[in-house]
């Protein structure tokens, strides 16, 4: 009851609130310290997307080593100076490369640029609020993801070069500053960098997850929710639950550093002088790293696939198929995500009985899997498919998902894992199964969401060919590493050059590296194609893609608050595309059955959609559920709530 | 289908966070109970002081518990003296945890070195300290807000948080310092 009035009150004064919107605002608080959920979406966006082609350009140079192992490149010397030598990469320094790589990738691009963008942007706009539950905390989030970009990269840097321990940093190599360059002062910064990056990663989960709970629209119950916004939803619960024992696993690690402790550190000699640290298990970082490792994939993972569902069923112009299904498979696989972490670690002589139990829940995770594919499969099924640019990505993201998961069967069980382990197959199988496939929808995203983002169409034909260029390119480059793999080749070798088991590769090393090369250079097109999209692109029309979400009811011009007027409230789930006895072939959200009985006619080019969704009377007619407050900073509503007891919420 | 949300959502906020924080100590003791049982395991005794301190924090939020309801009286006497005590005791915990570390430093039970029972100690209290240290900063502003008669009735929410996030500080402080008695003890 006085939730009606809140609600009514907050939609009535965003009529003036919302049009003082014209105060100055400077460029620090429009770019730097915006708290719109809007800006802050392509603050992510830009800063996941350079360090992610930091990242790929840093994989160009270790490549360019793994092909010609024996040639100088003397143009290496002036980038890398004294990490390349007469144009020979350092092997210190290729180790670094390889964990910087991985490192940005990972959880750079593709946890905080890919949830931090895709999140912001669509969380409050498919669910039809005004921002995030905290603009306050959703800036900070950004800039400590942020502050902790600089800092990793600042590592670049240092005297002794930036950590070297591979992504994973396992100690006693991390932990001890004699055993390699790249573990001294690159390797604090590494940890430093790390956790600025989950605090911002968390402050924005905090922010998901409130969001999701308590500011969707009239009538936006949770089965009417698109499914990337269950999808990031859901990872944001993965990361508050797994994010923290990583923390600890990073402060133990940075203890026994630089402080002296020996949580990690056991019986080890360094050039025959034995240490002083007893009774540390190396086991227990590993543990406590992979049960955040193992969640993580699904945080890479799942908003990909989400964006994946929207893009699918957007341009096959077909309902989601099986949407319950897709819902439960998304709870399904973030629960198992947490029961399988120790598949990782196989090869640690653990009892066999608990790497059957581990093998066992590892297999479970493809049932949800394997239903979700299944859905994709057949939302494509008869489709009317436009097979535009985002489409393409959206198809590339699941058929990565299949080539790439397929594999994961092998690494899965313990008698097939355990040869293979550490081997190309592992690098194969991961960057085809959660980095390509990611980056497919990253890409997919982008290229959908733009004229939500900047209010202009990327280049289509551009499009294609970075599609097709980086498609073929990406399977070019991981496809022979399973055969590496097979051939038992480890992965992390400075040179394959030693030995004789794998210099027989030599040859396909040089032709991945070429291909590399090529699928890096592709990415020059979106970079292109981006930026100058974003200053002379088509002029987007307001629902570009005819799609039937609620961003795409907001004016294209950036308001703080999204909607002019009153808040669009949902009569449909979001997957109503051609629908039988409709006049066209989808209807938005926002459109009720009277509205279509009134004759409005959405789908035209010229049409408002605030026509509809200032007509509807805030507490009026339907009795469904309600928005528990609006955001606080900027509505004098709140004024409302100033009793001693909280709102209740019925 | 109904918002059956009963949170604020900055209240509800705060809840995910103290989730984070639960996780951050759970892996803190599950690496705790995973060493424990290695030969090179060691226990220590726990200087009483640290069990005075939990009667002072404990205490503390008893004298929230009763500001807090001076506020929802409006008796800003009450509130004032609420306040300014558990701020009070907050800050002579501290003190007593920095005594407490003194006197294993005596002992000569240091951070660094083999014995992680120790390790593992600092690093609890530690940690909690800095939370309390946040938390001491929260209930400063509340009671520098309360001396000078600003807290009107929009700072309902203010202080259910605050008090919400001591209470947790407690809770936290009294797993831990039940942990670590009961691992020295079994």
């Amino acid at each position: 009851m006085a939730t009606q009035a809140i609600s009514a009150a907050g939609v009535a004064t965003h009529h003036e609130g919302h049009h003082d919107h014209h105060h100055k605002e400077s460029f620090w608080t429009k770019y730097i310290f915006s708290q719109d959920h809007k800006m802050i979406s392509k603050q992510f966006l830009i800063t996941g997307f350079t360090a992610g082609f930091i990242g790929i350009l840093l994989s160009a140079i270790f490549r360019l080593q793994l092909a010609f192992p024996d040639k100088s490149f003397p143009f290496l010397e002036t980038i890398l100076g004294k990490w390349a030598p007469e144009g020979r990469l350092d092997p210190n320094f290729y180790m670094a490369l390889v964990t910087m790589h991985g490192t940005i990738l990972v959880f750079w691009l593709l946890t905080g640029g890919l949830s931090g963008a895709f999140a912001n942007l669509l969380i409050p706009l498919q669910l039809g609020a005004r921002d995030m539950a905290s603009p306050f905390l959703n800036m900070l989030s950004f800039h400590f993801f942020f502050w902790g970009t600089v800092v990793l990269l600042a590592s670049f840097f240092v005297e002794t070069g930036p950590a070297a321990a591979g992504w994973t940093v396992y100690p006693p190599l991390s932990a001890l500053p004699q055993a390699m360059p790249g573990s001294g002062l690159g390797m604090i910064l590494w940890i430093v960098a790390l956790i600025l990056f989950v605090v911002g990663v968390l402050m924005g989960g905090l922010n998901y997850i409130t969001t999701v709970l308590n500011m969707r629209t009239k009538g936006m119950s949770p089965m009417r929710m698109p499914l990337v916004i269950w999808a990031l939803f859901t990872v944001a619960i993965l990361g508050l639950l797994s994010f923290p024992p990583a923390v600890a696993a990073f402060i133990l690690l940075l203890f026994d550093h630089s402080l002296g402790t020996s949580f990690y550190l056991s019986d080890i000699y360094i050039a025959g002088q034995a240490l002083p640290q007893q009774g540390g298990s190396t086991l227990l970082y590993l543990h406590l790293f992979w049960f955040l490792g193992h969640p993580e994939v699904y945080i890479v993972l799942l908003p990909a696939l989400g964006i994946a569902s929207e893009l699918i069923s957007t341009h096959a112009r077909k309902p989601i198929f099986g949407y319950k299904i897709m819902v439960y498979s998304i709870l399904g696989i973030a629960f198992v995500s947490f029961i399988v972490w120790a598949h990782h670690m196989f090869v640690t002589g653990m009892n066999p009985l608990l790497g059957s139990i581990f093998t066992a829940t590892t297999l479970l995770v493809a049932i949800p899997s394997a239903m979700k594919i299944f859905n994709y499969i057949f939302t494509l099924w008869k489709g009317r498919i436009h097979l535009n640019t985002p489409m393409l990505f959206g198809i590339g993201t699941v058929s990565f998902f299949i080539s790439g998961g397929l594999t994961g069967f092998f690494l899965g069980v313990a008698p097939t894992d355990i040869p293979l382990h550490n081997t190309y197959f592992v690098v194969g199988h991961f960057h085809l199964v959660m980095g390509v496939s990611a980056v497919f929808a990253m890409f997919g995203g982008t290229y959908h969401w733009f004229p939500r983002l900047w209010g202009r169409m990327m280049n289509e034909r551009l499009g294609y060919i970075h599609f097709w260029l980086t498609f073929i390119g990406a399977n070019l480059v991981f496809f022979p590493m399973y055969y590496m793999g097979f051939g038992g080749v480890p992965r992390r070798y400075y040179a394959f050059t030693e030995f004789a088991f794998t210099s027989k590769w030599q040859d396909l090393n040089v032709f991945i590296t070429i291909a590399a090369l090529i699928t890096i250079a592709a990415q020059f097109i979106f970079i292109y194609n981006f930026f100058h999209s974003m200053f002379y692109g088509k002029k987007a029309p307001r629902n570009p893609w005819k799609a039937t979400t609620l961003e795409w009811s907001a004016p294209v011009e950036h308001i703080h608050g999204n909607w002019a007027g009153k808040l669009p409230v949902v009569h449909r789930w979001a997957y109503d595309y051609s629908k039988p006895g409709m006049p066209v072939d989808f209807v938005p959200q926002y459109i009720s059955d009277e509205d279509i009985a009134r004759g409005v006619r959405w789908w035209e080019e010229d049409f408002d959609p605030a026509t509809v969704i200032d007509r509807e009377e805030p507490s009026g007619g339907e009795k469904e559920s309600v928005v528990s407050s609006e955001p606080a900073p900027t509505t004098p509503a709140l004024s409302l709530n100033q009793k001693p007891e909280p709102p209740s919420v019925r | 289908m109904e918002s059956r949300v009963r949170f604020h959502p900055k209240e509800l906020m705060l809840w995910l966070y103290l989730a984070t924080t639960a996780m951050l100590f759970a892996g803190f003791s599950s690496a705790y109970l995973v060493q424990r049982f290695s030969e090179y395991w060691k226990t220590f005794s726990i200087p009483p002081v640290f069990w005075f301190n939990t009667i002072l924090l404990l205490l503390s939020s008893f004298t929230f518990y009763w500001g807090h309801q001076g506020y929802r009286r409006s008796n800003p006497w009450q509130l004032q003296v609420g306040l300014m005590a558990t701020f009070s005791l907050g800050v002579l915990f501290l003190v007593g945890q920095v005594i407490g570390w003194k006197m294993l430093v005596k002992q000569g039970l240091f951070l660094a070195g083999n014995h992680k029972a120790i390790s593992y100690f600092y690093i609890f209290t530690g940690l909690h300290a800095v939370h309390l240290v946040a938390g001491l900063i929260v209930m400063g502003y509340w009671t520098y807000k309360a001396l000078r008669y600003q807290v009107g009735e929009e700072a309902w929410l203010g202080l259910r948080m605050a008090g919400l996030f001591w209470h947790a500080l407690d809770v936290l402080w009294v797993y831990l310092i039940v942990f670590l008695q009961l691992n020295q003890l079994l």
